[in-house]
């Protein structure tokens, strides 16, 4: 688990925020994710596979996933519905397409960005790796940008 | 994830890539803006799809996508994409890219 | 055409003749046949009346009635026609003139039978024709065609019932003799001949008129139509054709002159297109000629045309690029440029065949923007081309591609960042300056010249492997304490030098005229570089009165500045590092010498040794590094420690790698023997040549750094947890300057 390979995504997240949303973003210290289950109510997963495989999910609070596709479409969404959740996706989907230009020099694929939601759902973390979570701040609300990879041997 | 096809004045939207393809077979549709990535069949897909049907040899479709390099850019011309906007998207630089082709539909 | 030639005229005469010819010889042979025929049937008409009248008057004789004969005969002489008819006796004598016969005939019979009757007047005749019927005794016909008359000549022969009177002596008796006119038959004649040549005449008229007008319609009237038009046709104005719509020969020939009309009016209209499109390309020449841009056409099989400016030569100093594809006239090198070569005949294909992209969508992935082109071993362009699409009757023609030199351009962009780097850098270095004092900068103004100076003795002495090493590695050491000292002019010099030193060790380049070319010239600007240093200390020291006494000890300087270091290049790496400078002492002596070592060390520790903040988290260590620099002053020594919480050494991986390059033999091997092979020259554990760690230069150049000084280098690690470098040394009691 590189930085090398992080970056790219906290960088575009950052990006995403700030040039799309106009929104000021600051994000925290990285910290191990000690209870998966920590995960808010709406995750958007970005899977990746080639030199390191694992995941990188962006975890959004049903209110802050509610508030950041309002601000994305002009819409204001009250419930968390298909709408919402696409919204998300497209976030994601941003944030994944941008990070693959740093990733370039790695033999790296990343998948199609898919979003879930619900109080019970679970992610095909990679084993034997922590999940490390960075915090993010945002005028709007927190999220998290969680990762989880292992080299390939 | 979403495709919109603007008919005249009304815009239709379709959820995934089978869906707008039905779409362009039964309406006529004048502008085309796709997503890269879509479910079902994927943006690239759609409009080498859409291109073989005769009706739609012309159409203007602009691509949308998160990404840009150029490679993708190739693969996009040769499928036949008028032209494209990179996510996240301007307003203003989306509209410099349709208005030529929406100028005299009102 | 007129006169004798004419076809006309030819004809004209030709038919006349025929004409009056032939009506001539049907007349003349028809009125002669008419003639002659009429004449014969009367002749014979004559001579059977003849022949009726003989007998009528020689029965008339028989009877002796001579009054009677000779009223008979006076009467038919009074019929139309008879001229002369009259009675001769053999010797000439007209009959019944005299009474000798009567009496001759009364003597022979002896009685009288005959009485006298009046008598008659008598004449004579004598012509030939009269003898020669006395003579043959036969008929004889004359004609005599000048009096019109018919004479006719007939025995009258003495028959046995004639002999009863006339006695048996004389055989022929006498001549009747007729004359008769031929007048009528004459006119009647000519009168046939008349109608006839009346008849005749005109039909030949009719005829000849006749063919005089199908000839004048089916050949003269279109040959002169023909002519006509050629002659039109040849004043220049060609677009007629001859009006004839026949299906015959003549009908072919217009046909035919049409063609040809046609064809000269196609090819006159040919020449003018040329003359107007050599115009044109004339214009077009000029306009090449003297426009100030780089332009060429691409015709449709993607090669360039003869339409390119003379301006495009001149900047791509190439001439003749007519035929030439885009690729092989930008990138002549086919095999180095290759790649090149294909992108850019990719897009050309695009921009000719695609019919659906915008332009701005397959301009931008235009391969030649802002690209660099080798013209030649001391020519370098970089240029940008514009490419137009020219489009001619809904087909693509042509693709016209239009250069722009931004050499200059970008090379005065380069040149306002190096500006900008400079002023900051300079501003920076003030600042450092200010804040540490001039000595620092002195001493290492010292150490660099006294560096370059042997190297610059020493160039040749370069194929020479000890030397190359400790050139090496007083370059290297200049280059940290320029790091520190942040001046980057310097250390980007050094940097170039140690990889050209690199070249040289590796067998990649000799000791040769063009090697010491590039020594000379980078130690001319390192010259350069240290002669601004010294203006800016020099500078310093006009302004700063009785900063002496201000200035802080190097030792503390020195705590600051690996401080700066170490946060500078943490944040370049990504890292978090907590630092921690810990030391008793109050001053070291002989730093300098050691500086460059312990730089080293630290740069190792931060580039390699410690992990970033996720390889940290996931190994479950604190998300911060831990970095500690120790000066401990141990009776007779000093220990320089450089410790780091990083991975540490990998052992295996190093062990792996030493059997590679050949440093350790294959087999198991001691740690101590493993570690051993990162102080061998030329070792890296990166492949990379980063500009903090350097190429190759490293932990060996620390051991010889030991050595010089009489001291040793050690390491203790353990995979995960970190490393610890110790340097150790003697300690050095009085502050002297300048030590070994």
């Amino acid at each position: 688990m590189k930085a090398q390979y992080i970056n790219p995504f906290l960088n575009a997240t950052m990006g995403l925020f700030k040039d799309f949303l106009a929104l000021e973003v600051s994000s925290g210290k990285p910290v191990i994710l000690e209870d998966p289950k920590d995960l808010s109510e709406v995750s958007a997963l970005i899977g990746l596979a080639g030199e390191t495989t694992g995941a990188v999910v962006l975890s959004f609070s049903h209110d802050m996933a509610l508030k950041v596709v309002s601000l994305m479409t002009g819409t204001k969404y009250a419930f968390l519905g298909s709408e919402v959740l696409d919204g998300v996706g497209e976030l994601v989907n941003i944030i994944a397409g941008n990070a693959k230009k740093d990733l370039n020099d790695f033999r790296i694929s990343i998948s199609l960005p898919g979003v879930i939601t619900g109080n019970n759902y679970r992610i095909n973390w990679p084993k034997g790796v922590p999940i490390i979570t960075i915090p993010f701040k945002s005028s709007i609300g927190d999220f998290t940008v969680n990762v989880s990879l292992k080299e390939a041997v | 994830m979403k495709e919109q096809n603007i008919s005249d004045e009304s815009m239709v939207e379709a959820a995934d890539g089978a869906e707008a393809l039905k779409m362009a077979i039964s309406e006529q549709i004048d502008l085309f803006l796709v997503d890269w990535n879509m479910p079902k069949l994927d943006g690239l897909a759609f409009v080498k799809k859409l291109r073989a049907m005769g009706s739609y040899s012309e159409t203007p479709i602009i691509m949308i996508t998160s990404e840009a390099a150029k490679y993708n850019v190739i693969e996009a011309i040769t499928a036949g994409v008028t032209n494209y906007v990179v996510k996240p998207i301007r307003g203003n630089v989306l509209w410099e890219k349709i208005s030529p082709y929406i100028g005299n539909k009102g | 055409m007129k006169g004798r030639n004419s076809i006309q005229f030819r004809i004209i005469t030709g038919l006349l003749l025929i004409l009056i010819l032939s009506v001539g010889l049907s007349i003349y042979l028809t009125t002669a046949n008419q003639k002659s025929n009429l004449l014969a049937a009367s002749q014979r008409t004559l001579a059977v009346n003849n022949e009726m009248l003989n007998t009528t008057i020689r029965n008339i004789m028989l009877s002796g009635e001579a009054p009677i004969a000779n009223r008979t005969m006076a009467d038919f002489r009074k019929i139309t026609g008879f001229l002369e008819f009259e009675l001769y006796r053999t010797d000439g004598s007209t009959a019944f003139n005299d009474y000798d016969t009567l009496n001759f005939v009364n003597d022979y019979q002896s009685m009288v039978m005959f009485d006298q009757t009046p008598r008659v007047e008598g004449r004579n005749i004598d012509t030939e024709d009269f003898q020669q019927v006395l003579m043959n005794k036969t008929p004889v016909i004359s004609l005599n065609e000048e009096t019109r008359e018919m004479e006719y000549y007939f025995p009258i022969l003495n028959f046995s019932e004639c002999r009863v009177c006339h006695g048996d002596e004389e055989f022929i008796r006498g001549v009747s003799h007729f004359r008769i006119s031929l007048a009528g038959i004459y006119a009647q004649v000519r009168r046939a001949g008349i109608l006839m040549a009346v008849y005749f005449v005109s039909v030949g008229v009719i005829l000849f008129t006749w063919i005089l007008l199908l000839m004048h319609r089916t050949i003269i009237k279109p040959v002169l139509d023909i002519g006509e038009t050629v002659n039109i046709a040849a004043t220049g104005n060609l677009d007629i054709q001859v009006d004839l719509d026949r299906n015959d020969e003549v009908g072919e020939l217009a046909g035919r002159v049409n063609h040809m009309i046609t064809g000269l009016r196609e090819r006159k209209d040919l020449e003018l297109q040329n003359k107007v499109i050599e115009t044109r390309l004339e214009e077009n020449r000029k306009y090449l000629d003297h426009i100030k841009e780089g332009l060429l056409l691409l015709n449709s099989e993607r090669r360039i045309t003869g339409q390119y400016s003379v301006f495009l030569t001149k900047l791509f100093m190439r001439e003749d690029i007519a035929g030439l594809s885009l690729a092989d006239f930008i990138y002549p090198d086919a095999e180095r440029f290759a790649d090149e070569r294909r992108d850019l005949d990719g897009f050309l294909e695009m921009l000719f065949t695609n019919k659906t992209a915008d332009m701005d969508m397959l301009m931008s992935i235009n391969p030649l923007n802002e690209a660099m082109l080798q013209l030649d071993q001391d020519n370098e362009i970089i240029i940008r081309a514009d490419f137009l699409r020219i489009v001619e009757n809904g087909e693509m023609e042509n693709v016209m591609v239009i250069f722009e030199n931004l050499t200059d351009i970008v090379h005065s962009r380069h040149e306002l960042e190096e500006e900008r780097h400079r002023r900051e850098s300079e501003l920076e270095q003030i600042a450092t300056v200010l804040k540490m004092g001039p000595k620092v900068f002195e001493g290492f103004i010292e150490e660099a010249e006294k560096t370059f100076e042997s190297l610059r003795g020493n160039i040749t002495n370069l194929d020479n492997n000890k030397y190359l090493s400790e050139a090496f590695r007083s370059v290297h050491s200049v280059k940290g304490t320029a790091r520190y000292l942040d001046f980057p002019g310097v250390e980007e010099r050094c940097h170039q030098l140690e990889n050209l030193f690199a070249e040289l060790r590796d067998g990649n380049r000799k000791v040769d005229n063009s090697l010491e070319e590039t020594v000379a010239g980078a130690l001319d600007s390192l010259d350069d570089e240290l002669v601004l240093i010294r203006k800016l200390i020099d500078r310093f020291k006009e302004f700063s009165v009785g900063s002496e006494s201000t200035q802080i000890s190097p030792f503390n300087v020195f705590g600051d500045r690996i401080n700066d270091m170490v946060k500078d290049i943490s944040t370049e790496l990504d890292k978090e590092v907590v630092f921690k400078f810990e030391t008793d002492l109050e001053s070291i002596s002989g730093l300098s010498e050691i500086q460059p070592s312990i730089f080293h060390l630290i740069r190792n520790a931060l580039d390699h040794g410690l992990e970033d903040i996720y390889e940290r988290l996931a190994a479950g260590k604190s998300s911060e590094s831990h970095l500690v620099l120790r000066f401990i002053h141990e009776e007779s020594w000093l220990k320089i420690e450089v410790e780091d919480d990083g991975r540490g050494l990998d052992l295996p991986a190093l062990e792996k790698k030493g059997v590679e390059m050949g440093l350790l033999k294959p087999g198991v091997h001691l740690p101590s023997q493993i570690v051993n092979i990162l102080f061998r020259p030329g070792f890296s554990s990166r492949d990379e040549a980063t500009s903090i760690s350097g190429r190759g230069v490293g932990l060996d150049a620390v051991k010889e750094d030991m050595k010089k000084m009489g001291g040793r280098i050690n390491i203790r690690t353990s995979r995960g947890k970190g490393t610890t470098f110790v340097l150790v040394v003697p300690w050095k009691d009085d502050e002297k300057e300048g030590l070994v």
